[in-house]
């Protein structure tokens, strides 16, 4: 199935006529649905919540007894089951909480919101089984992973910094692209190929500190989901992944504080009712320290400079009434280096302003405004010619629009549109001082738009489910802008003028997306997912592993946009009353228009960026075993990828297929925590992967004093395999100083066994004698103990 | 500040990385020509020096290439070029030749061997210079400690002309001996960001070396001019021969060539525009 873009010459007209139809359809789908519902069925609806914090529980089950229909919570904690007239009981249950049963006489629609117990040992005197869903199976979705916080504050760190991002890192189809950084492949895609979404505003840079940390305090964060595939139709913009991160709301029973002292950072957080159980906030803060220790070091550059980041998030929530609520988040992270006079910065900020609104106990609807901010700079602040200042900025505005509406007992019909605004500037050189020798130089801004429309529908029929969506892309570059006209031989032959307001260029693409499961029984199914995505921006970045200097560029009428078909078969199977999950699946992506670089393409400050890029093919297929377990004090998981990455792109490589870096045909990752008693869990996990692949030099010659090696084909050779086993106790400590106070100990060991993987191999010359050469290893972290200290009150 | 930004990367990296030395064994590709060459605006005997590529890890220097035929065509005038016979590999012009604005040379080698190919062929293209080019671009040159740097700076007054889009690369003689013997102490700059500005000492080199400079040293600034594709060429070879880091290094591929038949290595032309200033005492006052 290939779905071609549609590619129009600025006619806004065209445009609005498809809008119209496509709408047209939607409402037409409607009044299909509608239609179905014929006998007297009433609606059960409300919040599923944390009895304890108010928090919403997002995928919480409300599975009706006896007649086998369910439904789970939406990402705001709300669910709407279509009943008919009579008395039926209710089982709500959520992973890691106490199942309750509610019998209601459904005579009417019927609002009614339940507040689950956490199932701690320490809280409940009774051991309360564990109830878990079989909803993995169940579902018409798949290569879809959840992970909860508690889980991944188990995850032994790199010291001892909790990182969502190092957690998915290590589960099937995701690789890490540099080791210690922050970018991640999903399933082959490129690492700018994963939405990543922080309370629905996209992060552009995840990274602190050259990557070795991401960008999320693991306190303020509350839910993480990663779709790798089979992507639901209310998301696009990327090929490969949605990472989906939800801060906390704050707890709006209790006034709390959290906190943690690290071997680098550290942090705190305070979150409380303002009104109980109608609004609440929730402000976390995260600091390095490591810059304070320099002036200890040996080592003259580190003394003379600094270094640091943090991270401030911040939510507030009000329950208006129980039809409305409102919720607002922001996010502000920022790195600093410096060295002297000279300066570095880079930091994303994020804005979400979020109103839930229920119109009728079955239409539920969600309204985001949200703006996203990357930026960096760089400064000389000499007191001569040479000050100047570096500023790149990427900015977004976008407006959400998003409906649950449950028709029936069997259709959950999901809709909605949204449009954003997109702001590049994508460098600018200023002088600093009067005599600088640069004034102003830059890259003239560009500005483009991004729409959205979408439609999906679950249908069930019994043993087999289907989950159909279709989404409409459209991308236009609107003036005031520049567009570059590029030769076949990739000169710059002239710049285009076009005034502000005027689009320039659209594109259109209708995104397909569809699953289907086939239940063999309660505990296994078979599932397969078709999904086309489009890309419209993407970061112009050439190293493997990024850095926070790479910026953001969007299609143009030179720049095609990338478009991805993915398809995904598996087979699910749950044993041990579900306390065991097993998948199996096989996938094939195919990217058209895949963004490549020629070779030596000149990332930074290039006005003639465009003329640097190349488009091809990326393909890449696998199976991923995924075996879950949650028995009895046994917790984690252990997965085997076998996955390929390839590349084929005119001009580079000389037009021959090579290997992505992060091609790592297999790798294995064993997560598994082990709680000894009520005090102390013991977690470890091991990794192992097929070494990265790298050019390796075949000869050599020397030009004017230096050697330059001659280099065989992309990507041909791989370094040593990479394997490494972590370790980490938690210790909880056992009475309090008071009834309220909490703490635990985090002891981890990163790298037990002290593997040098290597970072880098770098074929250096001898320094005496410049006619020996040898092969050189960069490892990062050999062996690296940790502790860190958490506390509650 | 492309450099300060891989300054602190280096700095955090340094901080956490270790290195140690490891066998890995690699193929062998054929040996293929080198060419380094070049015509400039200097009137004097003009170099090329030809050597061929040798294994990765061969313990041996990468041998010259002697008794090759070479000779340089301006338009349908033949300039030969003879071996130095103390210098295998290296053939001179006569001392009476000199490059011109906007002019072709063609650089033919022959009667040589290389994987079976025994004639290779490349093209160069002197810039077009302005009238009066040898002082307009350049007006004068000083030298100054600078604390932050901890080392010499050249600092340039001049008048970048504003016509067209310049490459350059500066280059630095100290008392007439070149300082900048290597790739790896070239400057290479292009006038994107400063096209027709006036620069009134901008720091257009830098010596980190504290004591090479004495009272009296004479410090020459050579401007030279050069065309957009060996600017990218020096820029790849530069790149090419930098070790490789995951979060700054492109991709390793070969450097761009415009020597024909697979030959790698590049002939140029470019014109050279100098600035000299002798070291007075009081440029060693800032000096610590």
């Amino acid at each position: 199935m290939a779905y071609n873009l549609l590619k129009l010459d600025a006619k806004p007209s065209f445009f609005c006529s498809m809008i119209k139809k496509i709408i047209s359809v939607l409402f037409l789908a409607f009044l299909c649905l509608q239609g179905i519902k014929g006998q007297a069925r009433y609606n059960v609806s409300g919040y599923i919540k944390d009895s304890q914090t108010g928090e919403v529980l997002i995928g919480a089950s409300a599975i009706v007894k006896g007649i086998n229909i369910g439904t789970a919570t939406n990402s705001y904690g709300f669910f709407t089951i279509s009943l008919p007239k009579g008395e039926h009981t209710i089982s709500f249950g959520y992973l890691g909480y106490t199942t309750q049963e509610k019998t209601l006489q459904v005579n009417k629609d019927v609002r009614v919101d339940i507040e689950l117990s956490p199932n701690s040992q320490e809280i409940q005197e009774v051991i309360v089984s564990r109830e878990k869903g079989n909803s993995n199976v169940q579902r018409a979705e798949m290569s879809l992973v959840k992970l909860d916080m508690k889980s991944v504050k188990q995850i032994p760190a790199l010291m001892g910094e909790v990182d969502v991002i190092k957690a998915i890192q290590l589960l099937p189809g995701v690789q890490s692209t540099a080791e210690g950084g922050s970018g991640f492949s999903v399933r082959g895609g490129a690492s700018d190929q994963n939405l990543i979404i922080l309370d629905e505003a996209t992060v552009y840079n995840a990274s602190h500190l050259m990557g070795f940390f991401s960008v999320f305090n693991n306190d303020a964060i509350k839910d993480i989901k990663l779709y790798k595939g089979d992507m639901p139709a209310s998301f696009g913009g990327r090929l490969s992944s949605v990472l989906d991160i939800k801060m906390k709301e704050g707890n709006s029973k209790d006034f709390n504080i959290t906190g943690g002292i690290g071997s680098i950072s550290s942090r705190l957080t305070a979150e409380g009712p303002i009104v109980k159980d109608k609004s609440s906030f929730m402000v976390s803060g995260r600091r390095t320290y490591v810059d304070v220790f320099f002036p200890l070091f040996d080592n003259e550059e580190l003394k003379k400079s600094t270094l640091y980041f943090y991270d401030l998030n911040a939510k507030l929530n009000v329950t208006v009434n129980p039809n409305n609520r409102v919720f607002i988040s922001g996010y502000f992270g920022r790195d600093m280096f410096g060295r002297d006079i000279n300066g570095f910065g880079f930091g994303n900020q994020t804005f979400s302003a979020r109103w839930n609104h229920i119109f009728k106990h079955n239409l539920f609807m969600n309204t985001t405004l949200n703006t996203s901010n990357y930026n960096y700079f760089l400064e000389s602040n000499t007191n001569d010619a040479n000050a100047i200042r570096w500023e790149s900025n990427m900015e977004v505005v976008s407006l959400k629009l998003d409906f649950n509406y449950a028709i029936g007992p069997k259709y959950q019909l999901k809709f909605g549109l949204s449009s954003a605004y997109l702001t590049f500037m994508p460098g600018l050189i200023k002088g600093t001082n009067p005599q600088s020798f640069i004034q102003r130089w830059e890259i003239p801004k560009q500005h483009t738009l991004e729409h959205g429309i979408y439609l999906s529908n679950e249908f069930d029929f019994g043993r087999i489910s289907f989950k159909a969506g279709l989404r409409v892309s459209a991308f236009q570059n609107i003036g005031k802008g520049e567009s570059l006209v590029i030769s076949p031989d990739y000169r710059v032959t002239d710049r285009i003028y076009h005034p502000k307001g005027e689009i320039y260029n659209t594109y259109i693409s209708p995104e397909p997306r569809l699953g289907i499961v086939y239940r063999l029984s309660d505990s296994s199914s078979i599932k397969a997912s078709y999904s086309h995505t489009t890309q419209y921006v993407q970061l112009a970045s050439n190293s493997q592993g990024g850095n926070p200097l790479d910026v953001w560029f969007p299609a143009s009428p030179n720049i095609k946009p990338q478009q991805a078909d993915q398809w995904a078969l598996g087979y699910f199977r749950n044993f041990l009353n579900n306390q065991v999950e097993t998948s199996a699946e096989v996938y094939y992506k195919n990217v058209k228009n895949f963004v490549d670089f020629k070779d030596f393409a000149d990332i930074l400050l290039n006005d003639e960026l465009e003329a640097d890029i190349r488009q091809g093919k990326a393909y890449s297929y696998g199976l991923e075993l995924f075996t879950r377990i949650d028995i009895g004090n046994w917790e984690g998981w252990v997965s085997y990828t076998y996955g390929r990455t390839l590349r084929k792109t005119e001009g580079v490589n000389m037009g021959k297929v090579y290997s992505a870096t992060y091609d790592k045909p297999h790798s294995a990752t064993l997560v598994l925590s082990y709680r000894i008693n009520k005090q102390i869990t013991l977690s470890a996990n091991w990794i192992y992967s097929t070494g990265q692949t790298y050019t390796q030099p075949t000869g050599r010659y020397e030009i004017d004093n230096i050697t330059i090696p001659i280099y065989s084909d992309r990507n041909a050779k791989r370094y040593p395999d990479y394997h490494r086993l972590d370790l980490a106790v938690n210790i909880k400590t056992k009475k309090s100083l008071s009834r309220r106070w909490k703490s635990e100990w985090n002891i981890s060991i990163y790298n037990l066994y002290n593997r040098h993987n290597a970072w880098t191999i770098n074929f250096v010359q001898d320094d005496k004698n410049p006619n020996i050469t040898y092969a050189e290893k960069t490892y990062l972290f050999p062996i690296i103990p940790s502790v860190t200290y958490n506390f509650k009150f | 500040m492309k450099r300060l930004f891989t300054i602190i990367g280096t700095v955090c990296i340094a901080a956490v990385s270790c290195t140690e030395r490891i066998d890995i064994e690699l193929d062998t590709s054929d040996s293929k020509l080198i060419v380094n060459g070049s015509i400039t605006t200097d009137t004097m005997s003009h170099c090329v020096r030809l050597i061929q590529s040798v294994p990765y890890y061969s313990p041996t220097p990468p041998p010259p290439v002697s008794n090759a035929t070479v000779y340089i065509m301006e338009g349908s005038t033949r300039i030969d070029l003879t071996e130095d016979t103390n210098n295998p590999g290296y053939y001179y012009t006569a001392p009476n030749v000199f490059g011109k604005s906007a002019t072709t040379y063609s650089l033919y080698i022959e009667n040589v061997n290389i994987g079976g190919v025994s004639s290779f062929r490349a093209q160069a293209q002197m810039p077009t210079l302005l009238e009066g080019y040898q002082t307009n671009y350049l007006d004068s040159i000083n030298v100054s400690y600078n604390k932050n740097w901890d080392g010499w700076v050249v600092n340039g007054f001049a008048k970048e002309p504003q016509s067209m889009r310049n490459y350059y690369m500066f280059r630095v003689r100290i008392n007439d001996i070149l300082y900048s013997d290597s790739l790896n102490n070239l400057v290479l700059i292009d006038d994107k960001f400063f096209n027709g500005n006036i620069t009134e000492g901008a720091a257009f080199y830098f010596i980190p070396e504290k004591d090479t400079l004495k009272v009296g040293s004479k410090v020459t600034l050579e401007l030279c001019a050069i065309t957009k594709d060996y600017y990218q060429y020096l820029n790849e070879a530069l790149t090419a021969s930098r070790p490789q880091f995951p979060l700054f290094s492109p991709p390793p591929a070969n450097p761009r060539t415009n020597v024909n038949n697979g030959a790698l290595g590049y002939f140029t032309a470019y014109a050279i525009i100098r600035a000299s200033y002798v070291m007075k005492d009081k440029d060693f006052l800032e000096k610590p």
